[in-house]
C-alpha cells in the first residue's frame, strides 16, 4: 500500500484571458504549462512520485487537459468534480469559486485508499525541497504537515520598480496570523484577519500549552497539505466548504486545546455514517487490521498535531499579474534545473537582437531591427520589423506589427498589435486587435470592457 | 553618541556595577506572617546560612561591586545581620544599606533611593524579595542592557526572565503571583505589552502585528527572576510617577505611554541556568531544597561555609572587635562550622548527635548540635541548630528552624517550623502549615493543610520596629559611613533595644493571651493567625486594624493581597468581599459571608423574592424574611456587585469595553443563570441612581440622576446585553423595568413615560416589543390574573399613555411613508 494519493487541484479559471478554453492549469509560463511545475514538484520527491495521482478538474476542460497530460509520461487519474449547480457559462465562475475544496475533496473522496494524502493546487510554482516536510510528517506522526512560504515582495530588477500591468488593482492579500512554537515548528493557531476586528485573540489555554510562540505574518499559505485521512474523514464529514479558510484553523485550534475533532462534524447523522464509512472501506481493503487501528474511534493520529515547514527557496503560488510575470521571468532557469533542458533562445539572427533571457517559442518569425529583452514568446508568434519588445509575455499566436514597442505587459494568444503601437503596463487579453499609433499606458483590453474587476485573481479558496 | 573605543571601554574605571536589593515582599499575608518568627523573610535560615547570604555570594560572583540594601520594615534586623556579618569586614565598601521605614511599596523604596541621589549608572534591580538565587554571572546582564540602549537609546529597562518549560503550571519554581503574559518582538525582545492578569484570552492588537519588520513573540508564564537592569532615569520615573509602585505598574505605564514619553523596556530571556527567586513561602522552601539537591551550585552549603571560614581567618581584626549581639536569632549566622557534605547530599554542620537507629535517607541538612534520635526518619529536610527530634518522629520536606523540640511518633510534612517550637508527642502535621516561634503543639494534635499557627502572645514585630526606627533613624546614614564608631552605635542600639522590649512586654502583658486550645490541644499553646478574607468566621485580628489606618494603604492592600502568603492565588469572592470590608459599612460584608457559606438553590427564584430581598438589604433588617436570602443570596449578591460596577463605571468614567469584561467575569464567579444574569443586569441599571446617591445636590430627583448614568454608560450596557432584534431580552428587559416599577411607583414607577421615551430614542428597545409586551399585559389585566392595586394605578396610566402616543407616533410615520 501506497503512503500518500497525491491529489492535485486543477480547477480554476484563468481569468487572464478571457478566452475560456484555457484553464488556468494550462496557462503557459515559459512555454510550458503551470500544471507541469507543479507536477515537477510532485515528481522531485521519490514517495509522492511513486504514488497514485488524481488530478481534480472540472468538466469544461477535463478533454484538454487529458489531452496535454497524455503527453507526459505519467500515470494519472483525471476525476471530474460534480458541478452542483448547472448554470450558463457566464455565472458558472462565479459559482466555481463558491464551490469549496472540501466539496470537492467529497467529490473524490472514495478513490482515496491511503493513509496519508497530499493536496497540492496547482499554481504552485518554483523549486521546493519537500524531504523536510514528509520527514516531518512522518517523525512527528502529524496529523497535517503544511508548506508556509514567505510572501515574496516582487523582486526588483536593477532600479527599475516593478510596475503591475493593467488597470491598476490592488492586491491586498488578506494578512494570515500564523502562531507557531519555532522550536517544534508546530503551528498552534491560524487567524485570517478577515475574521479579526482589532485584536489578534490569544487564548490562555493555547497559551499554557505552548508558552513560548511567535506570530508569523510573513508567511502565506503554498497550499500544500500532507494530512492524515483519519483528519480528512473528519472535514469530509463537517459542514464546512472551505478547507483552508474554515476547517483548518478550525481543526488546528481543536488539536491545540486537546479537544476531540470529533467535534467538527456537525450533525449526529454524520457521524453515524463516520461508522458505515468504515465498513464499506474495509470491503474494499483487504487489509483489515490496519484499517482497524486507523478508524479507532478515539484516534490518536488525530491529535499529531500541526507542523509546518518554511522553505527558503524561491517559491510562490501563480495567482495574481506580478505572480505570473515574476513566474516567466524564472521560468527558463527551473525548467533548466528540472530537466537540464535550456529553453532560452539561442539562435542568433541577423539584425534582430534577442538577449540570452529571452524563451521564444518554435515556428517564430521576427523581423528585422527588432528588440527583445527579457520576454517570452509564446508558439507562431509573428514579430514584425522594427520592433522594441521589453519585459514583456506574449502568448501564443500573437501578431505584432511593425515599429511596435511593449513594455512590461502581457499580451494573450491570437491578439494583434497594430504598427507603431506603444504600450506599457498593459493587459491585452485573447483575440483583441489593437489599432496602429494607440498608445495604452496601465490599461486592460480585453472582449467585453471593463468587464471583470479582478484580473487574474484566481480562485483562491482551498 | 557612541564613540569609537575599545572594547574596555564599557566598563570604565569609575563605572561600579551596582545592584540594588529591596528587602520586602509588599505582600500583607507573608508579612504577618514574617511578623511573628521575628526574622524577616531574606533572613531566614537556609541551609545554615541566611537567604540574603546567598544572594550576596551570588552578586560577588558575578561581579557585583556595590550592593545597595533597602529594607522597610525590618530594617533593623537587616543591619544588625549585616553590621554583624563578615560581609562588612570582608568587603569593607560593599554594602550600603538604606532603611525606608516609611516605605509601603517597590515604588516609595525607590523614591528613597532617588533621594540618596548615589545612583548615577545603570544598575540591577532585585525586587519581589530582593533574594534571588543563581548560579548564572549576572555582570552580562549589563553588557546586554548597553547593547539595548546602543539600539533604542530610549530603552531605560531590561526584564530578566527564565524561560519554563511548557508545563510550567506544574513547575515547582512557578507560583500563581507570577502569572504573566508578555508580548515581545521575537528579534529585538522589545517588550511591547504585558499583563499579570488572568485572562481567558489576551488580545494583540493587529496595528503592532502588521508593523514593518516586527516579529510578535508570546511569552506565557516564563519564571520571573525578579530582575530588572534599570537605566538612572528609572528612579525618576518612580518619583515623577506616584502611582507607580510596584513594577507591574511601572511597566504597564511605560509601555502604555510608549509614544507620549518614548520610553521602551527590553526582555531578556535566560535558556539555562538556575534561577530562583524567593518572594513567598512556597518558594522559600524550594530554594532550601534545590540548594541541598545542589542545583544552585557552586552556591552550596558546604563551599559557602568553607569559604565563610576562609574570609574569617584571613581577618585579623583586633582593630574591629565583634559586637556582641543580644538578638540570638542573629548571632548564630556568625559562628561558622564546618559542613561535611556526604552521599545522596546529606550535610552535617559541626557536631551533632545522630542516633545509629535513625533513618537520614536523603537531602537532609543537620544543623549543630541538633539530636536526632532513633527510629527517626528524615528525608528532604533542613534541621536547624539544637534540634531535638524524638524517636520514630517522622520529617519529610520540612524545614525546622533552631533550637527546636519534636516529640515521639511525629508526622510532618511540608512544613516549616520556626525558632523554639515545641512539638510534644503524636503530633501529625499537614502540608503548608508554619508555626511560628515559640508555638507549642499538645499531644496528639492534627494540624490540617495551609495552618499557621502564631504564639498569641507575641506582639508583632512591625510595631517594635517601627519605634526602633523612630530612635534610630538619625544614626543610620552616619553607620555606613564612618564603621569605626560602630562600637558606640551599637550599644546605643542595644539601649534602644532594651527599651523597646521593656515596651513589648507591657503590650504583651495587657494583651489578653487566647490561645485556641481546640487548634493546638491542652497542653499546646497558640492560635491560629487569621487574616481578614481568608477565613469567613473570624474577625480581624487586633494588628491589621492597628496597622492599617489611612487610605492608600488600603489600597494598597486590596492590590497586593491577590496572592497569599504561599504565593496561591486567592479567590476572586474573598477578594471583593475585602474591598467590601474597606468600602462599605459593616453590616452588609457580614451578610455575604453569611451566604457564602450557605449553598444556594438552584432554582432561580421569583422576582417578587428578589425584590424582598434587595431590599431587605437596602434597609439592613435582614430579621423578617431570612428564607428568602437563602434562595436568592447568590443573585442578590451578584446584583448588588453589579451595581456597584456600574457605580464604579459611572463614577470613574471607565470605558465601556472592561464594564462589559468585568461584568461578564461576574456571571461566573457568582455562578448566576444567564436570565438571572440579564435579570440583575436590567435592575443594577435602573436601582443604581436609586439606591446609590449618584447624583450630586442640584440633581437630587430620580429621574435625573438615572438619565446622568444612563448617558454615560447604562443605556450601552443595555444595548450590549438585550439586544434590539432579539425578542426575549426585550421582553425580558421590558418585564424586569415593569416590576421595578411596581416595586418603587413613588420615584421610578411614575417616571415611565420618560424612562421608555429615552430608551425608545436612544435605541435601546424596539417600539414593536414595547406594542407586544404591552399588548400582553392588557390580556393579563383583562383576564384578571393581574390585579392593578390602586396605588399602582398612577404607573399603569402613565403607561398607557405612553404607549397611546408611541402607537399615534407609528401611524404618523406611516401616514407619512404613505404619502412619499
Amino acid at each position: 500500500m501506497k503512503e500518500f494519493t497525491v491529489i492535485l487541484y486543477a480547477g480554476g479559471n484563468n481569468r487572464l484571458s478571457t478566452d475560456l478554453s484555457i484553464p488556468k492549469a494550462l496557462l503557459p509560463i515559459g512555454n510550458r504549462p503551470l500544471i507541469w511545475f507543479s507536477l515537477q514538484i510532485i515528481q522531485s520527491h521519490p514517495s509522492l512520485a511513486s504514488s497514485p495521482l488524481l488530478i481534480l478538474t472540472s468538466g469544461q476542460y477535463r478533454q484538454i487537459l487529458d489531452d496535454y497530460l497524455s503527453t507526459l509520461n505519467i500515470t494519472y487519474e483525471l476525476i471530474v468534480y460534480r458541478q452542483h449547480h448547472e448554470s450558463t457559462s457566464d455565472d458558472q465562475q462565479q459559482i466555481q469559486d463558491e464551490l469549496g475544496t472540501l466539496d470537492i475533496l467529497r467529490s473524490c473522496y472514495s478513490r482515496i485508499r491511503t493513509e496519508s494524502i497530499c493536496l497540492i493546487s496547482c499554481d504552485l510554482f518554483g523549486k521546493v525541497n519537500l524531504t523536510s516536510l514528509i520527514n516531518m510528517f512522518r517523525v512527528r506522526d502529524a496529523s497535517l504537515s503544511m508548506l508556509l512560504i514567505k510572501t515574496i515582495i516582487p523582486s526588483t530588477t536593477g532600479k527599475e520598480t516593478i510596475i503591475q500591468p493593467g488597470q491598476k488593482i490592488k492586491f491586498t492579500t488578506e494578512p494570515e496570523f500564523y502562531t507557531v512554537d519555532q522550536s517544534t515548528n508546530r503551528v498552534t493557531s491560524i487567524r485570517l484577519k478577515a475574521d479579526l476586528d482589532e485584536y489578534l485573540p490569544l487564548r490562555q489555554n493555547i497559551l499554557a500549552k505552548y508558552p513560548r510562540t511567535i506570530i508569523r505574518t510573513d508567511l502565506v499559505d503554498a497550499h500544500l497539505y500532507l494530512i492524515k485521512k483519519s483528519c480528512l474523514d473528519i472535514a469530509i464529514r463537517s459542514d464546512y466548504s472551505s478547507f483552508r479558510k474554515e476547517f483548518l484553523p478550525k481543526m488546528i485550534r481543536q488539536m491545540a486545546i486537546d479537544q476531540p475533532l470529533e467535534d467538527l462534524i456537525s450533525t449526529p447523522a454524520n457521524r453515524t455514517t463516520m461508522i458505515r464509512q468504515q465498513t464499506t472501506d474495509l470491503d474494499d481493503n483487504a487489509d483489515l487490521s490496519r484499517l482497524l487501528e486507523e478508524y479507532d474511534c478515539d484516534n490518536q493520529e488525530i491529535r499529531g498535531g500541526c507542523y509546518y515547514s518554511t522553505d527558503e527557496t524561491q517559491i510562490f503560488r501563480v495567482k495574481h499579474v506580478l505572480s505570473y510575470l515574476e513566474a516567466n521571468r524564472q521560468a527558463s532557469l527551473l525548467i533548466l534545473s528540472y530537466t537540464n533542458e535550456d529553453i532560452t533562445f539561442k539562435e542568433r539572427l541577423e539584425q534582430i537582437q534577442i538577449s540570452s533571457d529571452c524563451v521564444i517559442g518554435d515556428g517564430h518569425d521576427i523581423g528585422k531591427k527588432t528588440t527583445i529583452r527579457r520576454t517570452i514568446i509564446g508558439k507562431n508568434c509573428r514579430i514584425e520589423d522594427k520592433c522594441k519588445i521589453i519585459n514583456c509575455v506574449l502568448l501564443d499566436n500573437v501578431h505584432v506589427k511593425e515599429g511596435v514597442t511593449l513594455q512590461n505587459s502581457i499580451i494573450c494568444s491570437r491578439s494583434t498589435i497594430g504598427s507603431k503601437c506603444e504600450i506599457q503596463n498593459s493587459i491585452i487579453c485573447s483575440n483583441q486587435q489593437i489599432e496602429g499609433n494607440s498608445k495604452l499606458n496601465g490599461e486592460t483590453i480585453s472582449a467585453i470592457n471593463h468587464e471583470s474587476e479582478v484580473y487574474m485573481v484566481y480562485d483562491d479558496e482551498q | 553618541m557612541v564613540k569609537p573605543t575599545n572594547i574596555n571601554s564599557d566598563y570604565r574605571e569609575e563605572e561600579r556595577l551596582t545592584c540594588v536589593l529591596v528587602l520586602d515582599t509588599f505582600n500583607n499575608y507573608t508579612n504577618e506572617i514574617v511578623s511573628h518568627t521575628s526574622l524577616p523573610l531574606c533572613l531566614w535560615p537556609v541551609d545554615g546560612r541566611p537567604l540574603l547570604d546567598y544572594t550576596i555570594h551570588t552578586l560577588i560572583r558575578s561581579g557585583i561591586q556595590e550592593i545597595i540594601l533597602l529594607a522597610t520594615s525590618y530594617s533593623y534586623e537587616i543591619r544588625s545581620y549585616i553590621m554583624n556579618s563578615h560581609w562588612l569586614q570582608t568587603y569593607p565598601k560593599l554594602i550600603r544599606f538604606i532603611p525606608c521605614k516609611e516605605a509601603r511599596s517597590l515604588g516609595d523604596c525607590l523614591k528613597d533611593l532617588e533621594q540618596e541621589n548615589i545612583i548615577n549608572n545603570h544598575f540591577i534591580l532585585l525586587y519581589g524579595n530582593g533574594t534571588l538565587i543563581t548560579n548564572e554571572k549576572l555582570n552580562n546582564l549589563f553588557n546586554i542592557h548597553k547593547e539595548n540602549i546602543k539600539k533604542d537609546k530610549n530603552c531605560i529597562m531590561t526584564l530578566v526572565y527564565r524561560q519554563l518549560d511548557s508545563n510550567h503550571f506544574e513547575h515547582p519554581s512557578y507560583t500563581d503571583d507570577q502569572h504573566l503574559c508578555i508580548i515581545r518582538d521575537a528579534n529585538t525582545y522589545r517588550l511591547y505589552d504585558y499583563s499579570t492578569e488572568y485572562l481567558d484570552r489576551y488580545e494583540i492588537s493587529l496595528d503592532l502585528l502588521e508593523k514593518p519588520n516586527v516579529t510578535i513573540e508570546t511569552l506565557y508564564c516564563p519564571l520571573d527572576c525578579h530582575v530588572a537592569v534599570c537605566s538612572p532615569d528609572v528612579l525618576h520615573l518612580f518619583k515623577d510617577n506616584f502611582d507607580y509602585s510596584t513594577i507591574n505598574e511601572f511597566v504597564k505605564g511605560i509601555v502604555r505611554d510608549e509614544e507620549i514619553a518614548g520610553h521602551t523596556i527590553y526582555s531578556y530571556l535566560y535558556e539555562t541556568g538556575y534561577f530562583l527567586s524567593v518572594h513567598n513561602l512556597r518558594l522559600y522552601m524550594k530554594a532550601t531544597f534545590d540548594i541541598l539537591r545542589r542545583w544552585s551550585y557552586p552556591l552550596v552549603p558546604e563551599i559557602i561555609a568553607s569559604m565563610h571560614k576562609q574570609q574569617l581567618s584571613t581577618i585579623t581584626n583586633p582593630t574591629l572587635p565583634q559586637i556582641k549581639l543580644n538578638d540570638s536569632y542573629l548571632s548564630f549566622y556568625n559562628i561558622c562550622y564546618p559542613i561535611i557534605y556526604d552521599k545522596h547530599n546529606i550535610y552535617k554542620q559541626g557536631d551533632i548527635q545522630l542516633d545509629r537507629l535513625s533513618n537520614i535517607q536523603q537531602d537532609v541538612f543537620i544543623g549543630y548540635k541538633s539530636q536526632i534520635l532513633s527510629g527517626v526518619c528524615l528525608r528532604s529536610s533542613l534541621i536547624g541548630q539544637s534540634c531535638i527530634i524524638g524517636k520514630n518522629t517522622k520529617i519529610e520536606n520540612s524545614i525546622i528552624w533552631n533550637h527546636v523540640q519534636i516529640g515521639e511518633n511525629c508526622i510532618i510534612k511540608n512544613s516549616i517550623i520556626c525558632d523554639n517550637v515545641v512539638i510534644r508527642n503524636n503530633v501529625q502535621i499537614d502540608k503548608e502549615c508554619i508555626l511560628c516561634k515559640n508555638v507549642i503543639i499538645g499531644t496528639n494534635v492534627h494540624l490540617n493543610q495551609h495552618m499557621t499557627i502564631i504564639a498569641s502572645n507575641s506582639i508583632t514585630s512591625t510595631n517594635v520596629v517601627d519605634e526602633i526606627e523612630i530612635d534610630e533613624d538619625i544614626s543610620a546614614p552616619l553607620k555606613n559611613v564612618k564603621r569605626s564608631n560602630s562600637k558606640q552605635r551599637s550599644s546605643s542600639t542595644m539601649s534602644s533595644e532594651k527599651s523597646v522590649s521593656e515596651k513589648s512586654i507591657s503590650l504583651s502583658i495587657e494583651e489578653t493571651i487566647t490561645s485556641n486550645s481546640d487548634l493546638v490541644g491542652i497542653d499546646g499553646f497558640g492560635r491560629q493567625l487569621s487574616f481578614i478574607s481568608t477565613h469567613d468566621d473570624q474577625t480581624k485580628p487586633i494588628e491589621h486594624t492597628d496597622d492599617d489606618d489611612d487610605d492608600i494603604n488600603d489600597n494598597d492592600k486590596s492590590q497586593l493581597n491577590a496572592f497569599d502568603a504561599w504565593g496561591y492565588r486567592i479567590e476572586p469572592i474573598e477578594n471583593r468581599d475585602l474591598s467590601h470590608d474597606d468600602e462599605d459599612n459593616e453590616i452588609k460584608p457580614k451578610q455575604y459571608r453569611l451566604s457564602n457559606l450557605k449553598k444556594p438553590s438552584d432554582q432561580p427564584s421569583d422576582i417578587q423574592s428578589e425584590d424582598e430581598n434587595s431590599e431587605i438589604d437596602d434597609s439592613e433588617d435582614p430579621s423578617s424574611e431570612t428564607g428568602s436570602i437563602n434562595e436568592t443570596n447568590d443573585v442578590s449578591e451578584f446584583q448588588q456587585e453589579v451595581i456597584r460596577t456600574l457605580e464604579r463605571a459611572y463614577r470613574q468614567k471607565l470605558h465601556m469595553e472592561n464594564i462589559i469584561v468585568e461584568l461578564n467575569m461576574l456571571k461566573p464567579t457568582y455562578d448566576v443563570s444567564p436570565t438571572e444574569f440579564d435579570r440583575s443586569i436590567v435592575r443594577a441599571v435602573f436601582l443604581l441612581p436609586f439606591e446609590k446617591k449618584i447624583s450630586n445636590s442640584e440633581t437630587t430627583n430620580y429621574w435625573n440622576s438615572l438619565k446622568l448614568t444612563m448617558d454615560q454608560i447604562t443605556q450601552f450596557i443595555l444595548k450590549n446585553y438585550m439586544k434590539i432584534t432579539n425578542e426575549q431580552s426585550q421582553i425580558s428587559l421590558l418585564n424586569g423595568l415593569d416590576s421595578i416599577c411596581l416595586k418603587h411607583i413613588q420615584p421610578i414607577g411614575e417616571r415611565i413615560v420618560n424612562i421608555l421615551n429615552y430608551l425608545y430614542e436612544n435605541d435601546v428597545i424596539d417600539e414593536q416589543w414595547i406594542l407586544q409586551w404591552y399588548e400582553n399585559k392588557q390580556k393579563k389585566i383583562e383576564n384578571n390574573e393581574l390585579i392593578i392595586k390602586p396605588e399602582e394605578k398612577i404607573y399603569y396610566d402613565k403607561l398607557k399613555q405612553f404607549v397611546e402616543w408611541l402607537q399615534n407616533a407609528e401611524s404618523e410615520d406611516d401616514d407619512q411613508d404613505d404619502e412619499d
